[in-house]
Parts: structure tokens; C-alpha cells; sequence
């Protein structure tokens, strides 16, 4: 379908699938014209829930599309498509975007297109870093998947065989009890930095997928047995018996998490690079903002003769943006048309590889 | 006496091969660089776990030990039940290197076959999918896992015309997929790459193997879901009683991956 040059589509994208809401506007050439979020921040030792979350995105997300608009100097009348996620998710906020989109779609009779929340990061991650065909590494709180685009999907290669990685860092925060602000996974990344001593974990790789529900145990049982073992020292110290327990500190078991759970990860984007000839790698979701991460993904494909793509917020850290530019290539590709008001749902689950990519033909 | 004077007594280790450089690359695995070598003048496969310099040393060096050791024992285990597997030739755990046989120019890997083919209904995969069902069933019931199960670590060694097979000229070609399909006759399938593998009696291990390959194949090869069920038919029919139970467990296993909760 070729596309009326004349006329810029305009696409505004509603994303609440988690602890983010945020609201992009974006043209088919990956502008982002605005992109306002706010995050739904807990206490430390708690993890944000589905209702308390919902409510959070309700009470924001209208001033969040007022702002959006003001940034971009656009109106509604302005927006050509109107794009949310559809999933995957938790059902609670996501329902908050969906409720929202199919309202403005109705008030301003505006076409709406429901978009898999994983293809928002990569096909904005694409427009950003211009990579055609990389390899994808999606890691976030939800998920862990190696990514390869072949036969207009995105095919899975390798994934979790239990928890995500970022599921698995957020629970470690709350084991030895970081904050959540402004994110764990950013407070364990600052803690690292001051550990220096490698504690040697499990390790669990099969072929392309990995395996994390192991390390938390583990680790739990390291920090919980740091505590009776404290105990048995006194114990120890009155029966008269000394002897030197092992402590860990937090920085070195931050440390030691990342180190671990990082070569996994690079391990298993390499082995699916080897299997699929593929030399560029684009890293996606909240985990990816890891530097460290990045650091080793990159001597890694450095190695291969291939690169990293250079990492950016505005595919990585959730936001409406990417849902608006995916949403818009759904729509220019399926001839200008929006999905039918009974299509567009919600669903907690949806896969990657569901996804007909009609706007790859390669 | 002078430093100068001191000879190479005229140990092996320092002279069975060339260095690296001077060596042909076959291919950059994951972890392994594969060379085309000469081991006391015969070829071989040098497969070499270098350095990984994205991870911290001390996990570099226990994943490397851990690894050859996995895959010169699984490999020579393997060839016990009967499995084809390349034959291990050295081991040089020092320089993390191990020296194998070479299946030679003609061999290809079944993705390689597949994508030449371009068919999944092909008669010759009549007799791949019994290779590979009888292969998996037989590493199974010796309670052995291979760890890494996909299309690019099983190999076809196809019989070759010996006028193509005694030829030692570089520009001879290589017999292609579809002259291997023609000629009715497979040859072959071995199976490579044990540095994942390792020894379990638990039905989940081997399930969680079967689910590798099942994604493997399927993102690898799309649209070959058939056939790769068909290889599963022959599984079942080969790994006796506790076939049933590991497949399953594999559903199971496949279950969980679509329940998943998934979100960003
Ligand atoms: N004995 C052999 N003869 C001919 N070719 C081989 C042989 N072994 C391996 N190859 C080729 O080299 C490729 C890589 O080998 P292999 O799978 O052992 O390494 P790898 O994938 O790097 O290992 P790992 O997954 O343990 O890191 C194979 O896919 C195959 O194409
Ligand atoms: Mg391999």
C-alpha cells in the first residue's frame, strides 16, 4: 500500500502495560514529536501490584495525553491513528490504555490499532538505531527472550525456562531489601560498582535458554544463612570453638548477581548470533539500560566483528512513543485502516512471535 | 649451561599443530573457534574455547574447564551406544583445545540441509527423521542429555560418488543438498557440540532437552512443525516406556512456556 507522501501520519500511542504510563507522539519516519511517563514508585521491599497500579495509570494517564499534546503543539484533530498496548501485561493497567484509546478512537472517530507491547521496543529500537536485521536481546521485568526476525515474525530463539530476568533482579532488591526508586535494578547496578568479590552461583544455560528461579534460592539461602550462621557464631564463641563464617556484603552479592546473570545472557544472544549468521545485536527493555550489561554485550559482538546497537530510552525504558510507531506501522501497512472496536482488547498474554509483521518483507 | 643451547627434547605437545593463525576458521560457534587442522599429519577438527573477555575470569575459566570436560566425555561416551559422534582425538586442556575428526568437506548441518532443500516433505527426510528420532531416543535412555539440541550441532555425513570422495582438489565441488536427496541415500546423522551435555536420569532434563529442539527447530525452520512431529513419532517408538512419560513431561514443560506471564 503506498502511503500519500503529502500527509504525515501522526500516530499517538497509550502505554500502560506495568508500573509505567505514558503517552508518545510520533510520525512515520520515528519523530517523536513528545513522549511524557510517569512511574508508579513502591516501598522498598514491595513490588507493585496490579490494582494499586490500574489506579496510579487512571489517575494520571489524561493529564499525561493533555501533556503530551501541549509538548508536540498538536491537537487531537492533528492525530491520524491512535495506538495502545494491547498486551502482554497485567490485566489491571493495561485495561487503563485500552479503555482510554477505544474513548478518544469513539469521541474523535479516529482509527485505533492494538499493539504487542515486545514489537513496540524492537521496531522503535530499529527506526532509532537504523539496524535492519539485528539479533534482539528483550529483557525486562516481564521478559527474556533472544529474538531473531525470519519469514515475517519474530521468532523466539531462546527464553526464560521460569522467572524473567528482570522479575529475578526485582525479588533479589527485595531479599536484601533496596529501594525501589527509581528502580531496583538501577540501585543493584549502582551497588556493583562497589563490589569486587566474585561469588560463584548457579549458572543454568540449556542451548538458548536460560533458567533464574535457581539463583534467587540460592541466594536467599546465602543471605538467610549469613544470619544463623551469626547465631551459630556466638555459639560457637561460648562452646569456645572459633571459627571464621563467611559474610557476604551487598555489593559483592550485587556484583556477583550481574556478573552471573549477564554472561547467561550474553552467552545465549551469541549462541543464537552463531546459529543465525546475524552480527548486530539491539538490546530492548528495562534491563538493557544496564550498563554493565551493555559493556559486556558489547566486547562480546565486539569479538564476533559485529557491534551493539547504541542503546536509547526511547525503546528501552517503556513509553508511548514506541507503542505510537509500532501502532503506525500496523496501520500503514494494513492499507490505512485501524482495527475493528471489537478487536480491540486486552490480554495478559501475547506472544512475540504472534505478531504477522506485514510491514517486513525481507 | 646457556640459555641458548638448551633443544626441544622432541615432546609432541609443542608440535602437533600449527598456531591458530595459520590455521583455517570453519566456523565461530557460541563459545567454540573451529579450525580445520592437521593432528601428526592427519586432519582433524581443533575446536577452541577461547577467552571470553565479557565475563569475569573466574567464571570464564570454571565454564571453560567445565565445558571441555563435559564434551570429551559425553562425546566419547555417546559413541558407545552407538551414536554417531566425531571421534575424540586430544585433548589440550591448557590451551583449551580439542582435537577431533573432521566429517569432512560433503558434511553438512541438518539446518544447512534444510535450507538448501527447501522442503520438509522430501522422501530423503524419511530417513532423517528416523536418524535423529533413534539418535535422541538412544542418548535418552542411557540417561544422557546433550544440552544443546538444535539443527546446527546434528551433522549429515552423506555418502559421496568416489570419484568426488577420493578427490583431494580444492576446487572439486562439494556434493549439494539436493544431489544427496537424489540420490536416495542420506548417510549419516551425527550428532556434535557436547559442551552443554551431561548425565541425568530425570525426566525433566530430558523433557526441557526435547523442548530445545522443538524451539530450535520450529524458529530455525518455520513451517516444519510436521516434521519435527514426525521426529517425535519416532522418539517415541524408540525410547520404550519412559518415552511416553518424557513426552509427556515435554508438553508440560511446552505449557508453562506459553502460560507464561509476559509483560514489559
Ligand atoms: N567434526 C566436525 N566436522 C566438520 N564440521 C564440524 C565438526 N564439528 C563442528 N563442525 C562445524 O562447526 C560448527 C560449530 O561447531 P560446534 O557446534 O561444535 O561449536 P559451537 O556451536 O561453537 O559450540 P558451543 O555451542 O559449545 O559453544 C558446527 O555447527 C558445524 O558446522
Ligand atoms: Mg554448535
Amino acid at each position: 500500500m503506498e502511503v500519500d507522501k503529502s500527509r504525515k501520519i501522526i500516530s499517538l500511542g497509550i502505554e500502560g502495560s506495568a508500573n509505567k504510563i505514558g503517552v508518545g507522539i510520533v510520525d512515520q519516519d520515528g519523530t517523536i514529536y513528545s513522549n511524557p511517563r510517569t512511574t508508579f514508585i513502591t516501598p522498598p521491599g514491595t513490588g507493585f501490584m496490579p490494582k494499586e497500579t490500574a489506579e496510579h495509570h487512571r489517575a494520571k494517564v489524561l493529564t499525561i495525553i493533555k501533556q503530551a499534546l501541549e509538548e508536540a503543539k498538536m491537537t487531537l484533530d492533528d492525530i491520524t491513528v491512535i495506538s495502545y498496548t494491547k498486551g502482554p501485561g497485567m490485566a489491571g493497567p493495561l485495561s487503563v490504555g485500552a479503555i482510554v484509546a477505544r474513548t478518544l478512537s469513539q469521541l474523535y472517530n479516529k482509527p485505533i490499532v492494538g499493539v504487542n507491547h515486545c514489537i513496540g521496543h524492537i521496531e522503535m529500537g530499529r527506526v532509532v538505531t537504523k539496524s535492519e536485521n539485528p539479533t534482539i536481546l528483550y529483557v525486562s521485568g516481564g521478559n527474556t527472550q533472544v529474538i531473531a526476525y525470519s519469514q515475517n515474525r519474530y521468532r523466539i530463539f531462546g527464553e526464560t525456562l521460569d522467572i524473567a530476568v528482570g522479575n529475578c533482579l526485582d525479588r533479589f532488591a527485595r531479599i536484601i531489601n533496596l529501594s525501589n526508586d527509581p528502580s531496583p535494578g538501577h540501585n543493584i547496578e549502582q551497588m556493583a560498582k562497589l563490589g569486587s568479590r566474585y561469588i560463584e552461583l548457579p549458572y543454568i544455560v540449556k542451548g538458548m535458554d536460560m533458567s533464574f528461579s535457581g539463583m534467587l534460592t540460592h541466594i536467599e539461602e546465602l543471605v538467610t544463612g549469613k544470619k544463623t550462621s551469626q547465631t551459630k557464631k556466638q555459639q560457637q564463641e561460648q562452646s569456645g570453638k572459633m571459627q571464621i563464617e563467611e559474610t557476604y556484603s551487598k555489593e559483592d552479592l550485587c556484583y556477583s548477581l550481574q556478573e552471573t546473570i549477564f554472561a547467561m545472557l550474553v552467552e545465549t544472544t551469541e549462541r543464537a548470533m552463531a546459529h543465525c549468521n546475524s552480527r548486530e545485536v539491539l538490546l530492548v527493555g528495562g534491563v538493557g539500560c544496564n550498563v554493565r550489561l551493555q559493556q559486556m554485550m558489547g566486547i562480546m559482538a565486539g569479538e564476533r566483528g559485529g557491534s551493539v546497537c547504541a542503546m536509547d530510552d526511547r525503546y528501552c525504558i517503556d513509553n508511548g512513543a514506541m507503542i505510537a510507531y509500532a501502532g503506525l506501522l500496523e496501520y500503514k501497512f494494513k492499507g490505512q485502516t485501524g482495527m475493528r472496536l471489537e478487536e480491540c482488547t486486552f490480554t495478559q498474554r501475547f506472544r512475540t512471535d504472534e505478531v504477522d509483521v506485514i510491514w517486513r518483507n525481507d | 649451561m646457556e640459555q641458548s643451547e638448551l633443544i626441544d627434547a622432541g615432546g609432541v605437545a609443542p608440535q602437533i599443530t600449527k598456531q591458530p593463525e595459520q590455521l583455517n576458521l570453519l566456523s565461530q560457534g557460541a563459545e567454540g573457534r573451529l579450525f580445520l587442522g592437521d593432528i601428526f599429519g592427519q586432519v582433524c577438527v581443533i575446536k577452541e574455547r577461547f577467552q571470553k573477555n565479557y565475563r569475569v575470569p573466574q567464571l570464564d575459566a570454571k565454564l571453560a574447564q567445565q565445558r571441555i570436560n563435559q564434551e570429551c566425555k559425553n562425546m566419547a561416551r555417546i559413541r558407545k551406544f552407538g551414536v554417531p559422534t566425531p571421534a575424540l582425538y586430544l585433548i589440550d586442556e591448557v590451551g583449551r583445545k580439542i582435537y577431533m575428526e573432521y566429517l569432512g568437506k560433503h558434511a553438512y548441518t541438518v539446518k544447512e540441509f534444510l535450507y538448501q532443500l527447501k522442503s520438509f516433505d522430501h522422501p530423503i527426510l524419511d530417513q532423517m527423521v528416523d536418524k535423529i528420532g533413534t539418535n535422541l531416543a538412544i542418548l535418552h535412555t542411557n540417561d544422557q542429555i546433550h544440552g544443546d539440541l538444535t539443527t546446527s550441532n546434528m551433522m549429515i555425513k552423506p555418502k559421496v560418488p568416489l570419484g568426488l570422495q577420493l578427490s583431494t582438489r580444492e576446487e572439486d565441488k562439494r556434493i549439494t543438498a539436493s544431489e544427496i536427496a537424489e540420490s536416495g541415500t542420506l548417510g549419516d546423522v551425527y550428532l556434535i557440540d557436547f559442551g552443554l551435555s551431561f548425565v541425568s536420569g530425570k525426566i525433566e532434563d530430558k523433557a526441557v532437552d526435547i523442548y530445545v529442539l522443538k524451539r530450535a527447530f520450529i524458529s530455525t525452520h518455520p513451517g516444519s512443525e510436521d516434521l519435527f512431529d514426525r521426529i517425535l513419532d519416532k522418539y517415541r517408538e524408540k525410547a520404550g516406556a519412559q518415552g511416553l512419560k518424557i513426552i509427556a513431561k515435554y508438553k508440560d514443560v511446552e505449557k508453562r512456556g506459553r502460560k507464561r506471564e509476559c509483560f514489559g
